[in-house]
């Protein structure tokens, strides 16, 4: 299965603000429904709010706070312009499974036995994607190691990233359940004042 | 002693390269550089030193980053001075945007069921009866281990997960029987049987069953004890109650998102 990356164009400095405002609104609106389309799992990492929403066929399933969101990219192509607006497939980190020794089950009533064994959670991922973006997810507690450093140092040059930081309470239960092939969508909406909420219903 | 033949048994060239270090400090000393050549050292270093830096620095910048932390866009600045027929185009492109914005939101807004739903949480262990946004009915449950097991005799291996997408209820049943499949004898340690009538198991299922298909169902269990923790084959595990209440609610063809 393939999954697609979706980010918004980032940085609309020929036109006015408004227009500019209004052109990420239908563009985060447009990709959400196409998202919602596909039938695969989708995170809508939302920068005004700073939550990223799991969907799942326009379905909310799950909200995880972001302590922030951030674009990185690499000094060699820091004066160009940074465009996101294309369609992204990306692969999770894969988690390996724990071994089960084969043995009688345990009796119903008896504690202490057939405990939870679960496999280790990780704390930070990249989702690798083509075209190139790497989408970092970290959560907040986490501080890198030297291998993980050094992962990133060999990722492939130029492409630009999205680190999310994920608040600590939220780290486990999203990277738990990380879908296997996600797509993201960034979002930089401003947040709805309740006029524009109340025409919207 | 050994030492002593070790330094003996040292070659003469050693000697002779001691020697020669010897003669040719005792040659530099008598005859000093010339200032000339030890300032072409100096430039030669400094030119080596300076292409290897920048040479270092140019890998550098392919491989470092630089991190803007991103915000909602600015709002709308009032400032910017336009004409009246300027500020009509910009109006009207924003009420187009605008207009094509909602109606894609409408249609996401319209792909929520509006009828009965199930969302399994599988971080949490948690089943939700959902209608819309709404939560009619909250429940712990067990999801699959993860765990991986594998047949010795013959070359297979199972991992128990529970499958993660958009699923439906194809089936419904109440007093389910459970035909064993062949990782229940091999995770017990028995030999599979040939007899079907061997694999029927008329009690770990529970009082019903919602078959989700690829013999995925959320059904009953034994082990109550268990629920909230991440112990199944990959099947959803409910508690009495909340299985008789999730069965009632939820007809054939009822949506069930696991994530």
């Amino acid at each position: 299965m393939k999954a697609l990356l979706l980010a918004v164009l980032l940085g609309q400095g020929e036109a006015p603000p408004d227009v500019a405002s209004a052109r990420e609104l239908e563009r985060v609106a447009r990709l959400e429904l196409e998202a919602a389309r596909s039938k695969e799992f989708y995170f809508v990492a939302d920068a005004a709010s700073l939550t990223l929403s799991l969907k799942l066929g326009g379905v909310p399933l799950a909200t995880y706070k972001l302590d922030s969101i951030e674009l990185g990219r690499s000094l060699a192509s820091a004066d160009e312009a940074l465009s996101l607006d294309e369609l992204y497939r990306c692969l999770a980190p894969p988690r390996a499974p724990l071994e089960i020794v084969p043995g009688p089950p345990p009796a119903p009533a008896t504690p202490g036995k057939d405990e939870e064994k679960k496999p280790p959670v990780p704390r930070s991922g990249v989702l690798s994607c083509e075209p190139p973006l790497a989408v970092h997810l970290v959560s907040a507690g986490k501080v890198l190691g030297f291998r993980e450093r050094l992962r990133l140092f060999g990722d492939r040059k130029d492409e630009p990233r999205v680190r999310l930081v994920v608040a600590e309470a939220d780290a486990d239960r999203l990277f738990s359940s990380l879908p296997a092939q996600p797509l993201v969508l960034v979002s930089r909406v401003p947040q709805a004042t309740p006029e524009s909420t109340a025409e919207a219903r | 002693m050994e030492t002593s033949d070790t330094m003996g048994a040292a070659p003469a060239g050693a000697q002779d390269d001691v020697d020669g270090a010897e003669t040719t400090a005792a040659a530099a000393e008598a005859r000093p550089a010339s200032p000339k050549v030890d300032r072409n050292r100096w430039i030669l270093g400094g030119v080596g030193a300076t292409l290897l830096t920048l040479v270092t620095l140019f890998f550098l910048s392919t491989r470092l980053y630089v991190y803007d932390r991103l915000g909602p866009m600015e709002p709308a600045n009032a400032s910017i001075e336009s004409t009246p027929e300027e500020a009509a185009a910009v109006n009207k492109e924003i009420k187009n945007l605008e207009s094509k914005a909602q109606r894609a939101q409408r249609s996401v807004v319209g792909m929520v069921p509006g009828s009965a739903y199930i969302v399994v949480d599988t971080a949490q262990n948690k089943l939700y009866l959902k209608k819309r946004d709404k939560v009619l009915h909250e429940a712990l449950c067990s999801t699959g281990s993860g765990g991986l097991l594998k047949d010795r005799n013959v070359d297979r291996q199972w991992v128990f997960e529970t499958p993660r997408g958009n699923f439906r209820v194809i089936r419904k049943a109440e007093d389910p029987v459970w035909t064993k499949p062949d990782w229940a004898f091999v995770e017990e340690g028995k030999a599979v049987p040939d007899n079907w009538s061997e694999r029927r198991d008329y009690d770990t299922l529970g009082n019903y069953a919602l078959y989700l298909g690829d013999g995925y169902m959320i059904h009953g269990t034994l082990y109550q004890r268990y629920l909230g923790r991440a112990i199944t084959h990959g099947c959803i595990r409910l508690g009495d109650e909340d299985l008789e209440r999730v069965y009632r609610a939820a007809p054939v063809g009822t949506q069930v998102l696991i994530f």
